[in-house]
């Protein structure tokens, strides 16, 4: 564990370094890439190591949004580390506490049924902000800045977001080596074996969910200090749900790097390379998921690994 | 009471409606287990090609409702041989709902680009009429629609019990390998069941272009409104469909007369999960399998 | 001679027909007991009683001091009770050391001496040579030492193994039958449903016989291959004098 948390640590500092060698335009699709990074592994937590594909996680990312907007009176006074903290925070914990109320009956769900049972909680959930007046989700909520004054807003949310990835990052790292991990990777084989083997499912895929939800909602509220403006549907997006999922299986749904990889390639892929195609957005990332699904099940990684045995092998036999 | 019983009416017309939007749906979750996550875009795509061929062709979308669902039924058998076999055949557990999900995206965004995202509607000469029938108030184009679509249901019901592609794809319904090991093509069985299912799926558009205005982003919502009705009346079955959309069409009239029009869909929704939770396989149960 | 396990009136009824009948036995602590009986006597049953998988309609199970009735699957486990398959179910995407991992993990020991654990239920399984193999790429008789390695990293006090011999050729039988010698003198306690009658002579310290789901006898190999209403069981009739 060690050598790969330095190797973290050493990655993490040369990035934050960065903004003070890009432009503001770079910064911000670094900042991009870090979110979409976080929420893609947010949801890998319980899709990739549980293999439960919800195909609702914007539940959570309006979820966060709007408990860091609404508790704005908890934080609007006091300094920014704080503001950012306590904002995170209260996105976290009320997420988290969604989660822990619909688990239950939710995990009970096996296969397609629990992934569009997500789906269902997460149209529920948007409609119910729009409807009921003291959410707020029609006509929007605005959020303050709250970059410390004399610090660059865009390098300011991409420090927060580096930040945050890095402790995605070490709780799917912790979690991947735990008891915890083992018992999910056993559901994800064959879940009434490792029932039978001991592995006290329920509470593990309830613990997963509720982990992967104060993640999804800590990058909400991120995304939402860094829109600076919420509606209901700028952040209950079904296109976000399906963001999280394609980042994942495009990097490869076998690490915990999957995610990362898939999710910083795809925003290039859209947001640099094709840039100038940005109406054509939603077609590409449907085409890129077909081809994945298709050609690439195992994602980047995989392709990278299948190249390099095929290297190995023609070495070995020129 | 007469708003009652008219707001009951409205409900049973709107089902019908949903009914022969779901019926596809149901075809196809029934006898391949898939989720189609693409049926939303067969549906708005219909009610796009019937908008078509009345606003640029001036043909009336009835008379192009058979040449449509042709469309639809090619577009759809391709795309399952071609994209959704070879995607399932990779072991994936969501491949089907990913595949179906991303070709979603891809027509919505092109119906996006041609044809912009302005609210759409057709309006035939007949649109306008009401029928009064003592204190209620039937629109006509509703009631045509309804009486299509009654007829469009009954006779796939007819075809999936009589014809002789209906008992084949019964057949490979209950055991794959089994039909296979009779000699039947279960490749081309699932392709035409994914063709039909989306054929009705793209006559329903064209039905539903004609009764609701419609943009490119509701294909979400048709796909959505299609589980309800196939969770609530039962999966597989056109009868099943007929139930699911009836009970789905009355609740929502309910709910925009006595709740209000800004909580219809959070009460469909609200239905749907609890359906998934506790009876996912409808009322009538699965035509196909045994229900859990 | 101590006693692992009491079992006592166990009953199971699906509909009108009766899979266990009122079956009672006590299962003595170290050594191997085997339930043995012809196709349909209720043995597969039994064990998904004893781990609660399926529920009792009647009868009770005692172990490590609590009464077993209605506890969930996995805290039976927990308890100190594993089972060996006997459709292997091995977690293909795992490695056999991650494989047994899982049952090192959520056994008896939970998150103490993991390391220790696996590499004695290795040991004992004889699949030290394969642990950094990917469980796809396994033969039957080798997920038959997984599934036994993963149920003895749990570190049980009694270990359910459900036809481990079949379908294995003569040579794949002999280890595992030595597994079971090394695991008696680790001091577990083996339950045993098998078929193969040279096999279960050879193993067994007591055996009880059931027939369409009720008790016909038990006791020591030998005595029990001599009873005649064992026999009759088997053969269908006594055997000419």
């Amino acid at each position: 564990m060690l050598r790969p948390l330095l190797l973290l640590l050493a990655a993490t500092v040369l990035l934050a370094l960065l903004p003070l060698v890009l432009g503001p335009f770079h910064v911000r699709v670094g900042l991009s890439m870090f979110l979409s990074a976080g929420l893609a592994l947010s949801w890998y937590i319980l899709g990739g190591f549980a293999a439960y594909y919800s195909f609702g996680h914007t539940v959570f990312i309006g979820i966060g949004a709007f408990a860091a907007a609404l508790s704005r009176d908890l934080w609007v006074s006091g300094h920014w580390a704080g503001q950012l903290l306590l904002g995170v925070g209260s996105a976290a914990c009320v997420s988290a506490a969604v989660a822990a109320l619909i688990a239950w009956p939710i995990l009970r769900l096996r296969g397609h049924y629990f992934t569009i049972a997500m789906l269902a909680v997460a149209l529920v959930c948007a409609e119910a902000v729009s409807a009921f007046p003291v959410f707020q989700g029609a006509m929007g909520v605005s959020l303050p800045n709250i970059a410390p004054p004399g610090m660059r807003v865009e390098r300011f949310y991409y420090w927060a977001a580096l930040a945050l990835l890095l402790v995605t990052v070490v709780i799917a790292m912790l979690i991947a080596r735990a008891r915890l991990g083992y018992g999910l990777y056993a559901i994800r084989e064959d879940e009434d074996a490792a029932m039978m083997l001991g592995v006290p499912t329920t509470r593990l895929k309830i613990t997963a969910f509720i982990i992967s939800a104060a993640l999804t909602g800590s990058f909400g509220a991120l995304y939402a200090f860094n829109l600076g403006y919420i509606t209901t549907d700028s952040v209950f997006r079904g296109a976000l749900s399906l963001e999280m999922i394609v980042h994942a299986l495009v990097g490869g749904m076998g690490s915990i790097f999957g995610p990362i990889i898939g999710a910083v390639a795809m925003t290039a892929l859209t947001k640099v390379a094709l840039a100038d195609m940005l109406e054509y957005h939603l077609a590409i990332t449907g085409l890129v998921v077909i081809v994945v699904v298709i050609a690439a099940p195992e994602g980047l990684i995989g392709v990278v690994g299948r190249w390099r045995r095929n290297r190995r092998h023609r070495g070995r036999n020129p | 009471m007469s708003t009652f019983i008219q707001t009951v009416v409205n409900g049973v017309l709107f089902g019908g409606i949903l009914s022969i939007a779901a019926v596809g749906f149901s075809l196809i979750f029934g006898v391949m287990n898939v989720i189609n996550l693409a049926h939303g875009v067969f549906v708005i795509g219909g009610a796009y090609a019937a908008l078509v061929a009345w606003s640029t062709l001036g043909i009336d979308p009835l008379l192009a409702l058979p040449v449509i669902m042709a469309l639809g039924y090619v577009l759809g058998s391709q795309f399952q041989r071609h994209v959704m076999q070879p995607a399932v055949r990779r072991g994936n557990p969501v491949a089907a709902l990913l595949v179906t999900f991303g070709f979603a995206l891809v027509v919505v965004n092109l119906l996006t680009v041609w044809f912009s995202s302005a609210v759409r509607n057709i309006s035939p000469s007949y649109a306008f009429v009401n029928l009064r029938l003592g204190d209620l108030s039937i629109d006509a184009v509703r009631l045509v629609c309804f009486g299509i679509g009654l007829v469009m249901i009954a006779a796939l019901s007819l075809f999936m019990r009589r014809s002789r592609l209906g008992r084949v794809i019964r057949a490979t319904a209950q055991s794959e390998l089994g039909a296979r090991l009779c000699g039947v093509d279960s490749k081309g069985v699932y392709a035409a069941t994914f063709g039909v299912g989306s054929a009705f799926g793209a006559a329903s558009g064209v039905l539903i272009g004609m009764m609701l205005p419609f943009t490119p982003a509701e294909e979400t919502l048709w796909t959505v409104y299609a589980f309800i009705v196939v969770t609530l009346g039962g999966v597989g079955s056109p009868a099943g469909a007929m139930l699911g959309g009836v009970l789905m069409g009355v609740a929502a009239t309910l709910t925009q007369t006595y709740l209000g029009a800004v909580y219809t869909n959070m009460v469909m929704f609200l239905i749907l999960l609890l359906m998934l939770l506790v009876r996912p396989h409808g009322i009538l149960g699965s035509a196909f399998r045994a229900s859990r | 001679m101590s006693i692992v396990l009491r079992a006592r009136g166990l009953t199971k009824r699906y509909g009108d027909m009766v899979v266990v009948n009122d079956v009672n036995f006590d299962v003595p602590a170290g050594g191997v007991m085997s339930l043995i009986g012809p196709n349909g006597a209720g043995k597969s049953t039994i064990f998904n009683l004893l781990t609660g998988y399926t529920p009792l309609n009647a009868g009770s199970v005692e172990f490590a001091g609590q009464m077993l009735n209605g506890m969930p699957t996995h805290r039976i486990a927990a308890l100190g009770i594993a089972r060996a398959f006997q459709i292997a179910r091995p977690f293909r995407g795992l490695s056999v050391r991650d494989n047994v991992r899982v049952g090192a993990l959520f056994g008896r020991a939970g998150a103490r001496d993991v390391e220790a654990s696996i590499d004695l239920a290795l040991r004992l399984a004889n699949l030290a040579d394969l642990a950094e193999e990917p469980a796809s790429t396994l033969t039957i008789g080798q997920l038959r030492k997984l599934e036994l390695a993963r149920a003895v990293a749990a570190r049980p006090t009694l270990l359910l193994a459900d036809e481990p011999l079949a379908g294995l050729v003569p040579a794949e039988s002999d280890e595992i039958l030595a597994s079971f010698r090394d695991m008696v003198n680790h001091g577990m306690t083996i339950l045993l449903v098998e078929h193969d009658m040279p096999a279960v002579m050879q193993i067994s310290d007591h055996v009880v016989v059931l027939e369409a789901g009720a008790f016909i006898a038990e006791g020591r190999p030998e005595v029990v291959a001599r009873n005649p209403r064992v026999i009759e069981a088997y053969l269908g009739q006594e055997l000419p004098q």
